[in-house]
C-alpha cells in the first residue's frame, strides 16, 4: 500500500482580491463605513423613518376589509362567537389608542422628530373602527341609540285643565 | 305605599324611611283589629248603597257585613251615589253620600268608610242642598283628600269641605253632568266659586238612547308615554285625562239599530273620535282605559257578538310632556280593529292598578254570570295581518275569533246570577287588583293581569336561603384564616 499525503503547503492561498475568483457582486474590500453622517444621510434617514411611520398607519387601514367582512358575517345575532369578535371589535382601536405613543417611540431618535401627523393619521384610522364598533352594537341593539330605548325615562307632564262630572241617570 | 316618584335620590330616602318606621313597628305592641290596613293595601271595604239610600259595607276580608248606615227618613225610591273623599291613608276615611228624591232637595252625608260613624269635622255634617244639578269630585291641595262640589241649578257651587284660599288649585277645573236618560251633555267652568256654562251637546238628536257610558277615573296612572313599534320607533299616546266615551243606540227599526260610539273631551265638549256600526242589537257596553276605548255589541248581520277597540295616538309624534291641554289643537291618530267574541256580554270593565305598570286587561262580563279577564294583546288595535309580524310587537297575529279560555273566568264556577257592575280596585301591590262583580251575588277576588310578579311565592324557601348563606359566610371566614396562616407558613421557610 503506498502512503501518501497531502501537501498543503503547495495549496496557494487564492487572495480574495482576486478578480477571477469572486462571486459577481462582492465588493473587493471590507466595506468601507461612512466616515461622516451629517447631511444627506441624516436626511435619507429622516425619509426613511416616515416611511416606516406611515407602513404602520398602512398596517391599521389594511386590517378594515377584513373587519368589514367580519362584520358582514357576523349578522344581527348574539351568539358566544359573534359577542367575541365584537369584544375584540371594540377593544382592539381602544387599546390601539391608548398605546399610540409606544407605536411610534422607535422612530423618535431625537428630539426634533415629529411624527405628529402620523399619529393623527393612526388616531383617524382607529377612530373609524371604533365607529365601526359602535355601529354594529347599535344595529344589534345592545346601544341605546333609539327613541324606544329612552321612552321609560319621558315623564308625562300633568294635564293643564281638569275635569270633574258626573253620570245622572234621571 | 308606592309612590311612582321621579327622582331617585328621594325614592331611595323614602325607601330608607319606611324601612325605618317598619324596624320601630316591630318593638311596638301590635293592637291588631280589623281594620288596620295591612302592609299590601288588599284589605278593602266594599261600599254599596241601595235604592233606599241604606249603605251596605262588606269586610273584602270574609265578605261580612262591617255596619250599615241607615237610610234618610223617606219611604220613596232614591237615586243615591257615594263618593270617595278621602282613603283610609291616615286610618280615617270620608265618604259621601248623596241622595235626590222627588222633592227638589238632596240630603248629603258624610260618614267615615271604615266604621259607618259620621265624620266629626265641621264643615262635614250632613246637608240638605236645593236645587241640585249634579256633583263633582274636584281635587284639593292635599293629595289625599278631595272636595265635593255641588251644582246648583242657578250655577253657584257649594264645597264641602270648603277649602282655604291658598288651597285653590292653580289648573282651571270643568264639570260635566251628563243626564243619561235624555243624552245631553253640559259643560261648566268653575270661575269664582260659580260654574259658568260652557258648552251643552245633544248625544240622542234622534230619539237614541244612552245604551253606556265611561269616563276614565281621576287616578288613573299612564306608566309609560308610548308604544314601541317593529323599526324601534315610539307610538305616543293621545294622553288626554278628560275624556268621555258615550255609546247610544238608534230605536229598533226591524229590530236593528245604529251604533253610535262617540268620544269627547269634556273639557271643549269636541268630539274626539265618532264610529257608527249598524245592524247592531243590544245590549252594547263600554269601557275605557288610558287611551283607548272599548265597546261591545251583538252583530245582526252576522249573528255573533262583537269586540271593538278604538285607539287614540298623538299624530303630531310629540310628547306632551308639558302636559296635554284640550285647548291646542291636535287631531288624534286613531286605530280601530274590532274581533268577534264567542259568547254574549253584558258589562265591560277595565283592570286598575296603582302605577299602571301591569297590563290592563278588560273585565268581560259574561250573561251566563263569568267574569272572564281578557288579556290586552287580545284586543289591541295594532295585531298586524301578517304571519310573524307580531312577534316583533309583543302582540298575537290578528285573527278574527277571539280565543278564550274558560281558565281566565275569574269567578269560575260561582257564577253571579244577573251581573250588573264590576268594580275595581288597586291595592298597594303593582300586580294585583281587586276585581267586585254585583249581581244577584256579590263576588269579590284579587286579580293579577301578569302574574304576581312583585310577590314571592308561598313555597318560597327561606331555610334553606338563610343556611347557605350563613355556611358561606362561615366557610369564607374559615378559609380567609387557614390561607393566612397558610402564607405565613410558607414566609418562614
Amino acid at each position: 500500500m503506498e502512503r501518501w499525503q497531502l501537501d498543503y503547503a503547495s495549496i496557494a492561498t487564492v487572495a480574495l482580491t482576486d478578480d477571477k475568483l469572486q462571486p459577481v457582486g462582492l465588493p473587493a474590500g471590507p466595506i468601507a463605513k461612512d466616515a461622516d453622517g451629517a447631511g444627506e444621510s441624516a436626511a435619507q434617514r429622516h425619509a426613511l423613518k416616515h416611511k416606516l411611520a406611515w407602513k404602520v398607519v398602512e398596517k391599521q387601514v389594511y386590517q378594515l376589509p377584513m373587519t368589514l367582512f367580519m362584520m358582514y358575517m357576523m349578522g344581527s345575532s348574539i351568539t358566544i362567537w359573534t359577542f367575541g369578535f365584537l369584544g375584540y371589535l371594540m377593544y382592539n382601536p381602544i387599546r390601539s389608542l391608548f398605546s399610540i405613543n409606544n407605536e411610534f417611540k422607535r422612530f423618535e431618535d431625537s428630539a426634533e422628530d415629529n411624527f405628529l401627523v402620523h399619529k393623527l393619521a393612526y388616531t383617524a384610522v382607529t377612530l373609524v373602527y371604533v365607529a365601526l364598533g359602535a355601529w354594529k352594537c347599535s344595529g344589534m341593539g345592545l346601544i341605546p341609540s333609539s327613541q324606544a330605548d329612552w321612552l321609560e325615562f319621558m315623564q308625562i307632564g300633568a294635564p293643564q285643565e281638569i275635569a270633574a262630572g258626573m253620570i245622572a241617570t234621571n | 305605599m308606592l309612590f311612582a316618584e321621579s327622582n331617585p335620590v328621594s325614592a331611595f330616602l323614602r325607601r330608607v324611611a319606611s324601612t325605618m318606621g317598619d324596624v320601630k313597628a316591630l318593638f311596638q305592641p301590635r293592637h291588631d283589629s280589623d281594620l288596620t290596613t295591612d302592609l299590601f293595601r288588599l284589605h278593602k271595604m266594599v261600599l254599596a248603597v241601595d235604592r233606599h239610600g241604606q249603605v251596605y259595607a262588606l269586610n273584602s276580608v270574609d265578605g261580612q257585613l262591617a255596619y250599615t248606615l241607615p237610610a234618610p227618613p223617606t219611604q220613596e225610591d232614591l237615586e243615591c251615589r257615594l263618593f270617595l273623599l278621602q282613603s283610609a291613608t291616615r286610618g280615617s276615611s270620608v265618604i259621601a253620600r248623596a241622595c235626590h228624591g222627588s222633592s227638589a232637595e238632596d240630603t248629603v252625608t258624610f260618614f267615615d268608610g271604615l266604621t259607618g260613624t259620621p265624620v266629626k269635622t265641621k264643615g262635614l255634617s250632613e246637608q240638605v242642598v236645593a236645587d241640585v244639578r249634579g256633583f263633582a269630585v274636584i281635587p284639593s291641595s292635599s293629595a289625599e283628600a278631595q272636595i265635593l262640589a255641588v251644582l246648583r241649578r242657578d250655577g253657584s257651587v257649594a264645597f264641602f269641605p270648603e277649602p282655604k284660599v291658598e288651597e285653590q288649585t292653580s289648573t282651571p277645573v270643568y264639570f260635566f253632568i251628563l243626564e243619561r236618560r235624555v243624552g245631553v251633555l253640559r259643560g261648566y267652568l268653575l270661575v269664582n266659586g260659580t260654574a259658568q256654562p260652557t258648552y251643552e251637546l245633544d248625544l240622542a238628536p234622534q230619539g237614541e238612547v244612552v245604551a253606556d257610558v265611561a269616563m276614565l277615573p281621576a287616578y288613573q296612572r299612564i306608566a309609560s308615554p308610548g308604544e314601541i313599534l317593529a323599526d324601534k320607533t315610539v307610538l305616543f299616546k293621545y294622553t288626554n285625562p278628560n275624556l268621555l266615551a258615550v255609546a247610544t243606540l238608534s230605536p229598533y227599526v226591524k229590530r236593528s239599530a245604529v251604533l253610535t260610539v262617540a268620544i269627547i273631551d269634556t273639557v271643549t265638549g269636541a268630539f274626539v273620535d265618532r264610529v257608527q256600526h249598524d245592524n247592531v242589537r243590544g245590549p252594547a257596553c263600554l269601557t275605557m282605559a288610558e287611551n283607548w276605548v272599548l265597546y261591545s255589541f251583538r252583530d245582526r248581520k252576522h249573528k255573533r257578538t262583537e269586540i271593538a277597540v278604538t285607539e287614540l295616538y298623538d299624530s303630531m309624534g310629540k310628547v306632551a310632556e308639558q302636559g296635554f291641554s284640550s285647548f291646542k289643537r291636535q287631531e288624534p291618530l286613531v286605530l280601530r280593529q274590532s274581533y268577534a267574541f264567542p259568547g254574549f256580554i253584558n258589562r265591560l270593565a277595565v283592570t286598575n292598578t296603582a302605577l299602571g305598570v301591569t297590563q290592563r286587561n278588560a273585565l268581560v262580563g259574561l250573561a251566563s254570570g263569568g267574569v272572564l279577564s281578557l288579556p290586552r294583546p287580545m284586543f289591541s288595535a295594532r295585531r298586524p295581518a301578517e304571519k310573524g309580524a307580531g312577534a316583533a310587537l309583543g302582540l298575537p297575529d290578528y285573527h278574527p275569533l277571539i280565543s278564550v279560555s274558560t281558565r281566565s273566568i275569574l269567578n269560575y264556577n260561582h257564577t253571579v246570577e244577573n251581573l250588573r257592575t264590576i268594580v275595581t280596585a288597586p291595592t298597594g301591590l303593582e300586580s294585583t287588583c281587586i276585581v267586585v262583580a254585583f249581581g244577584a251575588d256579590i263576588f269579590l277576588t284579587q286579580h293579577s293581569p301578569s302574574k304576581q310578579y312583585d310577590r314571592l311565592n308561598s313555597d318560597f324557601d327561606f331555610v334553606s336561603l338563610t343556611l347557605v348563606l350563613t355556611a358561606l359566610v362561615a366557610l369564607t371566614f374559615v378559609l380567609s384564616n387557614l390561607a393566612g396562616r397558610k402564607r405565613l407558613a410558607a414566609l418562614w421557610i
